[in-house]
């Protein structure tokens, strides 16, 4: 038992003074302390005095003892805390603060935008400012030192962050969420005493230190210092939706805030899987991309040659009786990866029941998707993100984690901080995630990579006492194995082989001594590994003997791609010949050849040259429904801003046509039957798991041709191209191009 | 008895070698050789002898005769004359400051009779460089005695029955320090050497670390004997490239001779030993910070517990011992705690090394027994205050420290009295002020140091140093305030009580000290607008007395403004308007002369 305030407070070994506080509901104001980062001890707000202790300890770092009596609010303390804020406030901007008018100040002027800071008024943080709590806490009421600003240069010359060091406190939580979290250390203490700042090496722009603007810092950021540039000067939001990103497969939770019932920011929510964490996508590029004025707002008809806004109705009526004139075998759909399931689920019983065509194609990510039919099939278990940390040994595979998921690479420093080790095999000579590993192989060629998957299987091998046994178990041509091993020597082997002994080795005693394994599949590997059918026959002969700790993950670059592999009947492509062509998602226009009648559903015009009717779709922000992560788990999309114009979610789309065609066919279509169909379709398909683990074994094709370095992610999204709409984004992207040109 | 045999040592130290002490040794070598008297007279350079402000210092053995600033071309006279004649050199005999005599023998000089030597025993004795210098002193049998004759229980029970504190500053028993390591019962421990000395002015560690850095070096190994550690490091700044490279020659001496790396002595002790070269921070002297750095991060303290001894490098358990400290060790192993206790107080047992510097003098370091007054230090070592001047105040501690008057020059220094009249003992650092020292001017000058030297973390130390200097800035420019002195003080304790580290924690010491002990002179400066030690340049005026002005013109030449007029021959005037106050003139009167006059500026 504790005593705090003469509160009795239970012992809990391990907790700090603060976590016991905060468990008994006592407030100790704090600066730099954050959930996720534990104590600093910087700020000093946090001195308490504890009995038989002669200093004041900070209660964010000292741990509790056994019988401790703790004060936090003694008169001396608070004198400290108000001397201390006193200080901080003697070189920040404090007008406002003290000003005896502050409250309606707020209320009937607002918010004003400036070059600089001068006061709460003129401050991004406005209103949500930690140091402004603290100082009304402490009743600090004005200053008895003359103001001196530090007259620190404001860093404006980065995309996305913009920086102003004379708003900084120096709590630190942006430099320990840069390097604990995320694991980039772009950001630093730089300079001493006074002159003492938070900023990069030789003062160079946040873009050329490695950082990936993944906003981390911002969003720990208790003042204004560090603000996102676009969206510095909206004020107080009107509201905060929660809801999903869709950028990329992840499907991070993400508050939207909402002003003039416009999605104006995008903040990763704290109690979302993702911990509070994104990505320069979900954090930055959300509400610049729902908001370009590329959006398409009411449907066209091409009239005379034009493009012309008409009625849903007229466009609709336009489209049926399309469908109805051409022969089913005529007309074919592309659905994006960005529709939900239930858009999809019903775009396929348009297509297959209504329209009875078998031309249903699925855009992008064949590689992703047939990855996860293939370990669906072989009832390999997919890790969940959230338990990708508690990961031993983490493998992955192509190494632009950076720029495909970096949110996996939060929980990956995770896994690494609690002594987990990571793998990469970099296949195209990327190296933006390499450097964080704790083993780096770099195959020059396919075949190369499968000689290493051999020795490291033949060193296991060694090692295992019942290794040929078990192996003769599970695999049924382990003949054909076995006589390809010993073709392959152990170490060493062909001249020209550069993977050298000791990775092999290292490689060979993670995999034997790592409890729980997990195999992250990145897209792009399909360039080098070929089918994926070989690859996984060789990752489960390489895990053969840890089956019941192995997990794989793989990392679909589209929003919703888990979702619709899952819920696709047949994967097609669509057949040539077709006349009648129903796009949601854009398509190279060579394989427009002999259409004749075009319709172009999304959120961002393509193809308008063509296009017959174009139908203006919401962005998922405005949609509901449901999604498919890539670690296979449902999760839910929530509408938080209205859909700009007259554009209407795809699910509504798909119902006005399927009522149209044939009304009575559905019966009601209503979102949430769908949604149930679909959940259950799901469950069926994540449940029919093959238990066994049987391998058979596949000979390596051996490739000659030199690996590819695979080309540089595009980042799109139904149709627009993010560089595009998001003009900070594209000089993030050419950045990295060149970067990656360069070495 | 058979004749010992002539050697020639010259001083190597860094002072010494940067008014040429090796090329002192080259011509003596030279000559040596080439007069064919080589085997019979060794020629050698040791390591630093303390008494820097005599350099370069060329010692003759066996009749220990002291001679100072020698210049390469002095050396042939001291071996025609000396080694050939065996007549002493009498024009390079250092001369006693207060009798005027000439004193031929090194231990008559008064700045060494009254030292007693225990860490610095063997500085000015042994080549550094040579580890069988070392040996012939009865080096290495401290570690030979711990890891074959005792077990690391024992070794602590010895140090912790020394008493022996640690030379860092804060007195901390070392040998509990060990016990608490040892006691966390982790394989993997680390045992640290701090030799980032940062005070300014301080250079004993230096010092012990170029003229015996094995002492160190056996210090430190008895320690990871001690305490179970088979990693170490040794953290010296990178402005010590002397003290570095003599401990690197050191390493790679002990290792041959088995002493260092694995299974030493047979012993089935392993030690391995890295070098850590600091960026030269002053924070990074704090155990927390040095760990920080240790570890490739920026050097920031961070609040304990938990303390390094539980978790420290690597999260390991960690001692980090000073350099004095750890050159304790092997003496008292070897010679026994009791022969340590008998030096020094009964709570400060042994030696304590200081830095005397400023006002006083002969300057250098000297190393004294616990308990000896600071009279004995300033005016027996150290010769008083020259000039005649009058002795104003004793500057303890470094930067950290605190300024003592002469009403507590009878107090006799170890860890606790120093702390109750407000200062600490710090590394050593002894800075000696006379009348004309201000003391706001000096309570400035250490607080702008510590204000540059905090690493920016906590806001207390930060900002709290910065807001304080701004008033003393306003002081000694005669804009100070009433509430001034209330506010110092308030600040002070503020900053005290609320700082991280011990950079915060003791960064007001200058100001409360000279506050406690000087009260009048800030009251003089704010309330009178005056300095009664004419030393801030706001408050002062040159005026040129027309009685003693002769006329040299040497002052009107060397004012920078033109604020001095008047023709050679006559007497000379000083343009109030003009004048900048640098001081040039002052300094170019004539000290025959003496016209010029520093008074209290008019208002």
């Amino acid at each position: 038992m504790i005593t705090i305030d003469g509160k009795k407070v239970e012992f809990v070994k391990g907790e700090t003074i603060l976590q016991a506080a905060q468990r008994a509901g006592i407030y100790i104001p704090t600066l730099c302390t954050e959930q996720q980062l534990g104590g600093f001890g910087a700020c000093r707000m946090c001195l308490v005095e504890v009995d038989g202790v002669g200093n004041l300890l900070p209660a964010c770092t000292t741990p509790v003892e056994q019988g401790m009596v703790i004060r936090t609010r003694t008169e001396e303390i608070q004198k400290f805390r108000r001397g201390i804020i006193e200080l901080l406030l003697s070189e920040h901007p404090s007008a406002c603060i003290f000003c005896k008018d502050k409250e309606e100040c707020q209320e009937t002027r607002g918010f004003v935008k400036s070059g600089r800071v001068t006061g709460c008024r003129f401050c991004p943080e406005n209103q949500n400012c930690e140091l402004v709590k603290i100082t009304e806490y402490v009743g600090l009421e004005c200053l008895s030192f003359p103001l001196e600003y530090r007259e620190f240069e404001m860093r404006r010359e980065d995309p996305f962050i913009f920086r102003d060091p004379n708003l900084c406190i120096l709590c630190g939580k942006c430099v320990r969420v840069c390097a604990e979290i995320r694991g980039r250390e772009a950001i630093s203490f730089i300079k001493r005493g006074h002159r003492t700042e938070i900023g990069t090496s030789f003062g160079k722009p946040l873009i050329e230190v490695g950082c990936m603007f993944c906003g981390a810092c911002v969003d720990v950021c208790p003042t204004g210092s560090l603000s996102p540039r676009s969206t510095r000067w909206h004020g107080k939001p009107e509201k905060v939706v929660n809801s999903l990103c869709l950028l990329c497969g992840a499907s991070c939770e993400f508050e939207f805030v909402i002003n003039w019932g416009k999605v104006v920011d995008s903040r990763p929510l704290l109690e979302g899987w993702n911990k509070g964490q994104g990505c320069l996508r979900g954090r930055f590029c959300l509400a610049p991309l729902f908001n370009s004025h590329h959006r398409l707002k009411y449907p066209l008809l091409r009239k005379r040659g034009k493009l012309v806004p008409v009625s849903w109705e007229e466009a609709i009526d336009l489209i049926c009786e399309k469908l109805k004139y051409y022969k089913s075998e005529e007309i074919g759909f592309l659905a994006s990866p960005y529709l939900t399931n239930e858009a999809f689920h019903l775009l396929q019983k348009i297509s297959l029941q209504l329209v009875k065509t078998e031309n249903l194609e699925i855009k992008d990510d064949q590689f992703g998707r047939r990855m996860v039919a293939e370990l669906l099939k072989n009832g390999l278990k997919i890790s969940s993100f959230e338990d990708l940390e508690n990961s031993d040994l983490i493998i992955v595979f192509d190494s632009d984690l950076y720029l495909r998921q970096p949110v996996l690479t939060v929980n990956i420093q995770r896994a690494k901080k609690k002594g987990g080790k990571l793998v990469v095999f970099d296949l195209t000579n990327k190296n933006l995630f390499s450097e964080k590993a704790d083993l780096l192989i770099k195959p020059e060629k396919g075949e190369e990579l499968f000689e290493v998957f051999a020795k490291v299987l033949k060193s296991i091998l060694r090692d295992e006492e019942e290794g040929i046994a078990t192996l003769k178990e599970v695999c049924k041509n382990h003949h054909l194995l076995l006589q390809y091993l010993n073709k392959i020597e152990e170490w060493g082997g062909k001249t020209n082989f550069r993977i050298g002994k000791s990775e092999i080795e290292k490689l060979a005693r993670f995999l034997r001594t790592s409890k729980r394994v997990t195999i992250i599949l990145a897209n792009d590997s399909r360039e080098f590994l070929g089918r994926e059918k070989l690859v996984l026959s060789w990752l489960m002969l390489l895990l053969l003997f840890k089956k019941e700790e192995s997990f794989f993950l793989p990392v679909l670059s589209s929003g919703n791609s888990a979702g619709i592999s899952l819920l696709s009947e047949k994967v097609v492509k669509i057949s040539e010949g077709v006349k009648f062509l129903y796009l949601t998602d854009s398509l190279p226009e060579e394989r427009l050849k002999g259409v004749e009648f075009l319709v172009v559903q999304a959120p961002y015009p393509f193809l308008e040259n063509r296009a017959d009717v174009v139908l203006p779709s919401t962005v998922f922000a405005e949609d509901q429904g449901s999604v498919v992560s890539s670690d296979l788990n449902i999760r839910r999309l929530k509408r938080a801003a209205e859909p700009q114009a007259l554009a209407k979610t795809d699910f509504e789309i798909f119902k006005s046509i399927a009522e149209h065609l044939e009304p009575e066919r559905f019966g009601k279509i209503d979102i949430e039957n769908i949604s149930k169909e679909v959940e259950e379709i799901i469950f069926e398909k994540k449940r029919n798991e093959e238990k066994e683990w049987r391998v058979t074994f596949q000979m390596p094709e051996l490739e000659k041709k030199r690996a590819q370095k695979s080309p540089f992610p595009k980042f799109r999204y139904r149709g627009a191209k993010l560089e595009e709409k998001v003009e900070d984004f594209r000089i993030v992207v050419e950045y990295l191009k060149r970067r990656m040109k360069n070495e | 008895m058979r004749e010992k045999k002539k050697r020639i040592l010259i001083c190597a130290g860094s002072g010494c070698i940067s008014s040429k002490s090796m090329d002192i040794y080259e011509s003596f070598k030279n000559k040596i050789e080439s007069l064919g008297l080589s085997p019979a007279v060794e020629v050698e350079f040791t390591g630093c002898h303390g008494f820097c402000q005599k350099g370069p210092i060329v010692v003759v053995e066996p009749e220990h005769v002291f001679y100072t600033h020698v210049k390469p071309s002095d050396s042939a006279e001291i071996i025609s004359t000396h080694i050939l004649k065996n007549k002493v050199v009498e024009r390079l005999l250092y001369t006693d400051p207060l009798s005027g005599k000439k004193v031929v023998c090194y231990p008559d000089i008064t700045f060494y009779k009254k030292q007693h030597r225990v860490i610095l025993s063997n500085c000015g004795k042994i080549n550094p460089e040579k580890i069988e210098d070392y040996i012939k002193e009865g080096g290495y049998q401290a570690l030979k005695k711990a890891v074959k004759e005792m077990s690391p229980e024992e070794v602590i029970k010895e140090i912790k029955k020394s008493g022996l504190r640690g030379r860092g500053g804060a007195g901390f028993p070392t040998g509990l320090k060990w016990e608490l390591c040892r006691k966390t019962g982790e394989e993997e421990k680390y045992m640290v050497c701090n030799a980032d000395e940062g005070d300014p002015g301080a250079f004993m560690d230096r010092s012990t670390l170029e003229a015996d850095p094995h002492k160190v070096l056996e210090g430190m190994l008895i320690a990871a004997y001690a305490i179970g550690a088979s990693k170490g490091y040794i953290y010296i700044r990178a402005e010590y490239p002397l003290a570095i490279k003599r401990f690197k020659t050191a390493m790679k001496a002990a290792e041959k001779k088995g002493f260092l790396g694995e299974n030493i002595l047979n012993s089935g002790f392993s030690f391995n030993l890295s070098i850590k070269e600091g960026a030269g921070a002053f924070v990074c002297g704090e155990e927390t910070a040095l760990i920080a750095s240790i570890m490739g991060e920026r050097g920031m303290p961070r609040p304990k517990p938990p303390y390094p001894v539980s978790s420290g490098i690597r999260g390991k358990p960690t001692v980090i011992n000073n350099v004095k400290t750890l050159a304790c060790v092997p003496l008292i192993i070897s010679k026994g705690s009791e022969w340590f206790r008998s030096i020094g107080t009964e709570k400060s047992p042994g030696t304590a090394v200081f830095a005397l510097t400023g006002k006083v003098a002969n300057s250098g370091l000297v190393e004294v027994p616990m308990g000896t007054t600071l009279r004995e230090i300033i005016f027996e070592i150290g010769g008083g205050v020259p000039d005649g001047k009058r002795f104003k105040a004793v500057q303890t501690g470094g930067p950290s420290g605190g300024c003592l008057p002469s009403s507590k020059l009878d107090l006799a220094v170890d860890y606790e009295s120093l702390s109750q009249a407000g200062s600490i003992m710090g590394s050593g650092g002894m800075v000696v002020m006379d009348e004309d020292s201000c003391m706001v001017d000096i309570a400035h000058y250490f607080l702008s140091f510590t204000q540059e030297e905090s690493c920016g973390k906590c806001p207390p130390c930060r900002i709290g140093t910065k807001r304080m200097l701004h008033i003393l800035t306003r002081i000694k420019e005669g804009k100070g305030e009433a509430e001034d002195i209330e506010r110092l003080e308030e600040l002070a304790v503020l900053i005290k009580k609320t700082s991280l580290c011990g950079l915060g924690q003791t960064a007001p010491n200058p100001v409360l000290t000279t506050l406690r002990y000087f009260r009048e002179e800030y009251e003089a400066h704010i309330f009178e607008k005056k300095c009664p030690a004419k030393a801030c340049k706001s408050l002062v005026s040159y005026r040129i007395d027309p009685k003693k002005c002769i006329g040299c013109d040497l002052c009107r030449i060397h004012c920078p403004v033109d604020a001095i007029s008047g023709k050679k021959g006559e007497v000379h005037l000083i343009d109030e308007e003009k004048c900048v106050r640098c001081g040039l003139c002052y300094s170019y009167c004539p000290p025959k002369v003496r016209a010029i006059k520093k008074v209290d500026r008019r208002r």
